[in-house]
């Protein structure tokens, strides 16, 4: 009940601050421009045409509109948006005056950093599935075609991609007590610099020095991969994902990430356990 | 029995991370609180009162020694079950009003939502804050934000309450409304350590006091016992003679207050009952024969000058 409690103080607390509703109301607007453009004369007639011949894929043309709606520019913002969503979450709560009353009622350090974190999950979870929900509704009302895994992969992929990036926001939180200072690590972490690495490969063939290599490699595998799971979400959606190289292979992004989230909450756990305020 | 324990208990700040300086502001501090008194915890600025306080919630961690509550560590969060909390300048959620702050925080100590309303429905009113209870606490004045904190405090009917400075930015009439309910919960069995520096309160209130100093423990015992001199001797009688009153003047170095009242030092016994004899042969009547009794700031200042010489 106590955890409970401190969950729904965090959500609470977003929606007081009018940043979950502000998130809302972009998703709703987004949903209402993609209604209004799929109800336009010009875009009216393109299923029927497009259904007349027969040579043409029709459900993988749906689906890769789908795809569209989940590709790189919009994960950049949609992530980024959640990112401030969550990033004062920690800091407000280790406000002098706040931390103390907090701290002096009959709960475990260890409870109040996983309630942050799960509240913050579950957030991020409604709002994701909220939008992508209503933009699956519409395009499949549209178009005839109800394509469920493009919300099952993205929700769950995404959702997960958002609680290994929330896992270093608690612990940046935690260490620097500052959201602007927090917000900026872990921006800078999601963009650039995983997004960089997530093209190892391509730097592989260019960069011939192998102790240049193995650093970026090293780096590669230590910090998250939000950028090649949201690939791996695309091809699940797709149906063009296959685990070649064994199943440690095919998801290693996945796990490697997990494994990031596992260490971030750890040490944050870690951290606010030894910590005085 | 004890509800407060520490022994031996040491807080040592490192000043900053790389100039190896540090604080000691708790020196092997050895104390025990009584339950059912009101317990006042003095001393100037950097005393380590507040580190005391912080240490005993577990907010802040001992560096040596060992501290217990109801006679359960302070490492075990369950301690603080049966404790209620007032900070020093407390910041609760701005974006709630005063009912959900103690909603939020009577849940966070294992109230449940019966308990909750009926606790609200009652201290709300108490302390003077019933019309409040839908306003926004960011709209709260500083006296009023004070309020609601004692009420939050007293909520789940803790039998230990921890109060930093609770009259800081309450009106005189605020003040005496909340020495009243600190009275009125103590005599419902309830434990209150205060931490204040309006040593006048404090005398108002307290059963015990505890004097801190650079975070070593001075001076420690009730009120009463603290605050009487134990040399000086006020004597009230009938209507004394100027002969007689001269007499006392310049032979017993009596401090003359009115025709029936003097003051007398001495640190012997017989020099106090000679002085009796001489009055009764004189066939002076007494009245009543008491110490004279210092206010708790004459204490405090005479101690900590000391300390500081």
């Amino acid at each position: 009940m106590i955890f409970w409690a401190l969950i729904k103080g965090t959500i609470k607390e977003a929606l007081s601050k009018k940043i979950l509703l502000s998130v809302f109301g972009l998703f709703s607007f987004i949903v209402l421009l993609i209604l209004a453009l799929i109800n336009l004369d010009s875009v009216e007639g393109i299923p029927a045409l497009m259904q007349a011949n027969e040579e043409f894929d029709y459900r993988q043309f749906i689906i890769s509109i789908e795809l569209l709606m989940i590709s790189q520019p919009p994960f950049l913002i949609i992530m980024t948006l959640f990112m401030v969503m969550v990033s004062s979450f920690i800091p407000s709560m280790l406000e002098k005056g706040n931390i103390e009353v907090l701290l002096s009622k009959p709960v475990s350090r260890t409870s109040i950093i996983l309630s942050k974190y799960l509240a913050g999950v579950i957030i991020i979870f409604f709002a994701l599935l909220y939008l992508v929900l209503l933009i699956w509704i519409i395009v499949s009302a549209k178009s005839g075609v109800w394509h469920f895994d493009f919300v099952i992969y993205s929700v769950i992929y995404y959702t997960y991609i958002f609680a290994v990036m929330y896992s270093a926001i608690i612990l940046t939180g935690l260490l620097f007590r500052s959201t602007i200072l927090s917000l900026i690590v872990n921006i800078m972490l999601f963009f650039p610099i995983t997004a960089i690495l997530s093209l190892k490969n391509e730097m592989a063939q260019v960069i011939t020095n192998k102790p240049v290599m193995f650093i970026i490699d090293f780096i590669y595998y230590l910090l998250p991969k939000p950028w090649d799971i949201r690939a791996i979400a695309s091809s699940l959606i797709e149906g063009s994902f296959t685990a070649t190289g064994g199943f440690f292979f095919a998801y290693q992004p996945v796990i490697t990430s997990g494994i990031f989230m596992v260490a971030m909450l750890f040490l944050s756990i870690y951290f606010f356990n030894k910590k005085d305020y | 029995m004890n509800i407060v324990q520490t022994e031996n208990l040491t807080k040592i700040f490192s000043a900053g991370r790389f100039s190896g300086n540090s604080v000691k502001a708790l020196d092997n501090l050895t104390l025990n609180i009584e339950e059912k008194k009101i317990f006042g915890l003095l001393g100037p600025n950097g005393a380590g009162k507040t580190t005391l306080v912080k240490i005993l919630l577990g907010i802040i961690f001992p560096t040596s020694g060992k501290a217990e509550l109801f006679g359960k560590s302070i490492s075990n969060f369950h301690s603080r079950k049966r404790v209620g909390f007032l900070p020093e300048n407390h910041r609760f959620p701005e974006y709630m009003t005063g009912e959900q702050v103690l909603y939020f925080y009577g849940e966070l100590s294992g109230m449940n939502h019966t308990e909750l309303k009926k606790k609200t429905d009652e201290f709300l009113p108490l302390v003077d804050m019933e019309k409040w209870r839908k306003t926004k606490i960011k709209k709260y004045s500083k006296g009023m934000l004070q309020r609601l904190g004692l009420a939050q405090a007293m909520l789940n009917n803790p039998d230990l309450i921890f109060l930093d400075e609770p009259t800081d930015g309450v009106d005189p009439i605020g003040r005496k409304q909340i020495r009243d309910i600190l009275v009125n919960l103590n005599s419902e069995g309830k434990t209150i350590l205060v931490n204040s520096h309006l040593l006048s309160e404090v005398e108002l209130i307290c059963h015990t006091v505890a004097i801190l100093n650079k975070g070593l423990l001075v001076k420690e015992g009730t009120v009463e016992d603290l605050t009487v001199n134990e040399n000086v001797y006020i004597f009230k009688t009938s209507d004394l003679s100027e002969d007689l009153l001269n007499t006392l003047l310049t032979q017993y170095k009596a401090e003359i207050r009115g025709k029936n009242d003097f003051k007398y030092k001495s640190s012997s016994l017989e020099d106090l009952n000679l002085l009796i004899d001489y009055l009764r042969k004189e066939k002076v009547l007494i009245n009543s024969i008491s110490h004279e009794k210092n206010s708790l700031e004459d204490l405090f200042i005479n101690v900590i000058g000391q300390e500081a010489v």
